[in-house]
């Protein structure tokens, strides 16, 4: 027995053959009808249509037997698709090799003639056969071979049409399921669709319509009566938009205004296009939609947005647009007033570029956050640099708007400057600091502050050190009168006589006090923890909090040293006082008693000398005369000097320099002149001093005197007067060139009592040491340079006034 | 030139007194001398010559530091006295002190303050200027 071969497109030819869905396909009277025309026009017994699948041959209709199916390595049906466009034809299949042994043959069918026609579809491949089956060999005429071919086209048509009327049935199917999707689609969006019939204006409408118009489904309608509907004033846009669409064949889109016939205001979308059917007249055909609720989101939308942008534009806080990479998208005027830059300058920045370097990554972490979804917004205080320069302390809020696939679009920040209020609190932060510095860096001055009953809230070191009381001993506990003497604070108050003696006793009476005697400052005495008491100067103050009074402040500064001090300073102003008393006296007496006296003598003296003229002559009396005239200068002197010291040194007045030296000019030109001295008056005439005038005139006399005196003989004498000015003194000169002092010996003695530096027929110490008394007198001062042989300088110094 | 009648010296100092009457009576001017020892003294004296309406001196020279009424009290007093005659104070004292300068000026004595020792050519200016 041969096996019949197997196709080479086997697996293509199997999938041609699913497509036909025919294996398993019940009888059909179709196929059964040609396979009975097939055995009688062959004259055979038998005939099938048999379709060959993976492994048996099946039989979709079978004439002549019952079997219905065989395996397919016995089938010669299976031979027969071999050969697709020719009649497969054994004649004595006993005899034939391939055949023989089949078990088809052997067996009780009996198989002897086989002839099959290959069932053939459009693309080439074969499905099956048509054949015909004798249990005798047998030959077939041309006739039989070509009725046979014939009907085995017939059996491949009923097999294509059986395949078309599967397609159509899944189409059907699926063509049903999308009216109903669609149908379902128009209810949910409220759209409907229309036709319009352009030659009788018939129109026909979806359910949706009727709906959306409020109309019942047998309504009658037509183009005029559905376009009552519209709006009036929208009745001619839809009016024009139908006529221009079929004057163009442009679609149309309109969004109008509507009244439904139950009055209902709505919006509604109609679009229409002309539609072109084949042997009928165009129609127009479109869609017709229920848009009031999406315009009223639109217009709430807008709204909003609108509300928005105004307080973009216009707010009163720096609000900005921003991009994930801290790129402007938009800003508003008030953050570009914050920082400086103009819309422009800005947009071309970054945050970055704006933000103090200390804080650019101070959010990186929350920005992180927001990025995740894990933070819907934040807020935090941060610094930015402001155009120029300066830096801007701001309270900065961000969030995000997301798109629907939850995907950040830009980040919205706010942005509230609060530099001014920063500054404020860093003031307020020093200004506490340096408050708490003083309070406690005072150690030597208690501040006791308390509230306005009087207890004590506040009790700085200077206090705690002072009395002996920790600052948690009293706080919330005393009441500053347990540092005072009861007898002070009875007699402060009964002095007082203030709003009633029975408030002496009263608790409040610090209190009371403060209320009354505001900013008073008295002494007290403060009694310490351990009893032992101090001195100490009290400056009690109300604290006021926007005008209204919140506590009181007493601050205590220890006055036991001032106190001790100016004891001490009393008593020795006393004990000066008795020895200006005394020197006082001894003035009286140098200048009046002893005066007296001596005057008596020298003119007793005088007297005696014109009386006895001879007596007067006589040595003893020379030397008697002498002492006299001795005791009678030195007492001048003594008085001269006790009274400058003694003299008010208030008695200052602004004299004139130049006039009091011309004058003394005047009075000694002569001496001058006999000394050969020239003297040079080079004083501006504006120099004014401070100047006692009798000692001024007795100053200047004294130095022109001692100059004209002590002038040298070997040169050309001169003495030059000039003042000069500086900051806090006139300087009067006495430039000479005369004998100059050594005032390497005498420096020291020079202007002492009785000292004189020249043997000099007039010397007499006393003048410089009057004269430095004299300008002591007037808060001057005296200095002097000189050299043996060259020179002296006297330089004096006096007050003046500034303009 | 006028002899004066009568001069009045008030001083206790009896060493100035007899040096003030001794250049007084060497100018030759004067006729008479009264002398008393203090403000008190002169004071009650002269008001009895005046009560008394007899003559009173024409000069009085007045010491300033004296026991009892010193000069500023007998000046104080006896100024309070109406008198018609004119008389010439003097003050005549060894005080040169300002304040006692200033103090007779309130006294209208202004160039009648004569600082002791007097010189004989001072008396003799004195009066020949009266």
């Amino acid at each position: 027995m041969t096996y019949p071969d197997i196709p080479s497109n086997e697996n293509e030819r199997l999938q041609e053959l699913r497509s036909y869905n025919i294996m398993g396909e019940l009888e059909n009277s179709d196929y059964d009808f040609l396979t009975k025309m097939a055995a009688e026009i062959c004259g055979t017994k038998i005939s099938l249509i048999s379709i060959l699948n993976e492994d048996k041959q099946w039989f979709l209709s079978h004439h002549g037997i019952d079997t219905k199916e065989t395996p397919k390595e016995i089938a010669f049906c299976a031979h027969a698709i071999n050969k697709p466009k020719e009649l497969f034809i054994i004649e004595d299949a006993t005899k034939d090799k391939r055949f023989f042994d089949n078990p088809l043959v052997t067996g009780s069918s009996q198989v002897v003639f086989y002839a099959g026609m290959p069932l053939v579809t459009k693309k080439g491949y074969p499905l099956g056969t048509l054949c015909v089956i004798d249990d005798e060999p047998k030959t077939l005429n041309k006739n039989q071979i070509d009725s046979l071919k014939l009907l085995s086209t017939q059996v491949m048509k009923l097999l294509e049409l059986h395949r078309k009327t599967i397609t159509l049935k899944k189409q059907n199917n699926s063509l049903k399921k999308i009216t109903e999707l669609f149908k379902e689609s128009q209810r949910i969006n409220h759209v409907g669709t229309w036709e319009l019939d352009l030659s009788t204006n018939e129109t026909i409408w979806t359910d949706e319509v009727y709906s959306i118009y409020e109309l019942p489904l047998d309504y009658n309608h037509n183009k005029s009566k559905a376009i009552d509907f519209y709006h009036p004033d929208d009745r001619q846009k839809i009016l024009d938009a139908i006529a221009h669409t079929l004057k163009t064949e442009q679609p149309f889109d309109l969004t109008c205004r509507f009244i439904s016939a139950k009055n209902s205001h709505k919006w509604v979308r109609s679009a229409g296009r002309v539609w072109k059917e084949k042997n009928q007249a165009n129609k127009l055909i479109g869609i017709f939609q229920d848009i009031t609720d999406q315009k009223n989101i639109e217009d709430q939308l807008r709204i909003s947005e609108e509300a928005f942008r105004g307080s973009f534009e216009h707010g009163a806080i720096g609000m900005a647009l921003l991009n994930e990479k801290g790129k402007w998208f938009k800003v508003n005027k008030k953050l570009c007033e914050i920082l400086g830059y103009s819309e422009q300058e800005l947009m071309n920045l970054t945050v970055a570029d704006i933000t103090h370097p200390e804080d650019t990554s101070s959010e990186l972490h929350l920005i992180k956050q927001l990025v995740q979804g894990k933070l819907d917004n934040y807020t935090l205080e941060k610094r930015y640099i402001h155009k120029n320069g300066n830096m801007i302390h701001i309270i900065l809020a961000v969030s995000t708007v997301k798109n629907k696939a939850g995907k950040i679009q830009y980040f919205v920040t706010q942005i509230v400057d609060i530099t001014t209020t920063k500054q404020f609190e860093i003031q307020l932060a020093n200004t506490l600091a340096n408050t708490q510095a003083i309070l406690d860096a005072n150690t030597q001055v208690a501040i006791i502050g308390t509230d306005l009953d009087g207890k004590i809230n506040l009790f700085n070191r200077g206090a705690e050190q002072m009395l002996g009381y920790t600052s948690t001993e009293v706080i919330g506990k005393y009441e500053p009168q347990v540092f005072h003497l009861e007898d002070e604070l009875k007699a402060f108050y009964s002095d007082k006589g203030t709003e009633g003696e029975n408030e002496i006793d009263n608790d409040d009476q610090f209190k009371e006090k403060v209320e009354i005697d505001l900013h008073e400052t008295n002494e007290w005495t403060y009694v310490r923890k351990d009893k032992s008491t101090l001195s100490v100067l009290l400056s009690v103050t109300s604290i006021k909090h926007q005008g209204k009074v919140t506590g009181y402040l007493g601050v205590a500064a220890d006055i036991t040293e001032t106190k001790k001090v100016e004891r001490e300073t009393a008593e020795l102003l006393e004990i000066a006082e008795l020895q200006n008393d005394r020197l006082k006296n001894f003035a009286y007496i140098v200048s009046h008693n002893l005066r007296s006296h001596s005057g008596g003598i020298s003119s007793l003296i005088e007297l005696t000398e014109s009386e006895h003229p001879d007596f007067g002559t006589t040595e003893i009396f020379e030397y008697l005369k002498k002492s006299s005239q001795n005791l009678s200068e030195t007492i001048k002197h003594l008085t001269e000097v006790v009274q400058i010291n003694l003299s008010d040194k208030e008695k200052l007045q602004l004299v004139a320099l130049k006039p009091v030296i011309e004058n003394n000019i005047n009075s000694l030109l002569l001496q001058a002149k006999n000394a050969n001295v020239t003297i040079y008056n080079e004083i501006e005439e504006s120099i004014k001093v401070k100047a006692i005038p009798a000692y001024l005139d007795s100053i200047v006399m004294n130095f022109m005197t001692n100059a004209i005196k002590y002038s040298s003989t070997e040169r050309e004498s001169f003495l030059k007067i000039q003042a000069q000015k500086n900051k806090s003194y006139i300087i009067l000169k006495f430039i000479d060139n005369g004998l100059g002092i050594n005032l390497e010996k005498h420096g020291q003695k020079l202007f002492g009592m009785y000292k004189t530096f020249h043997n000099h027929a007039d010397s007499r110490g006393i003048g410089l040491f009057i004269t430095k008394n004299q300008i002591e007198a007037m808060r001057g001062k005296i200095e002097v340079e000189s050299e043996l042989n060259v020179g002296t300088t006297f330089k004096i110094y006096f007050e003046y006034e500034e303009n | 030139m006028k002899k004066i009648d009568q001069i009045c010296i008030i001083d206790d100092d009896p060493t100035h007194l007899f040096i003030t009457k001794k250049y007084v009576e060497l100018s030759g001017l004067v006729n008479n001398i009264v002398v008393y020892k203090d403000g008190k003294e002169a004071y009650d004296s002269l008001k009895a010559i005046i009560v008394a309406s007899q003559k009173l001196p024409e000069i009085i020279l007045l010491d300033l530091n004296m026991p009892i009424w010193d000069g500023w009290q007998f000046l104080e007093e006896f100024l309070k006295i109406p008198i018609q005659a004119k008389i010439h104070i003097f003050i005549l004292t060894s005080s040169v002190s300002a304040e006692d300068k200033i103090r007779a000026e309130q006294f209208n004595l202004n160039g009648k303050y004569l600082v002791k020792p007097i010189t004989f050519g001072e008396i003799k200016t004195i009066f020949s200027e009266l």
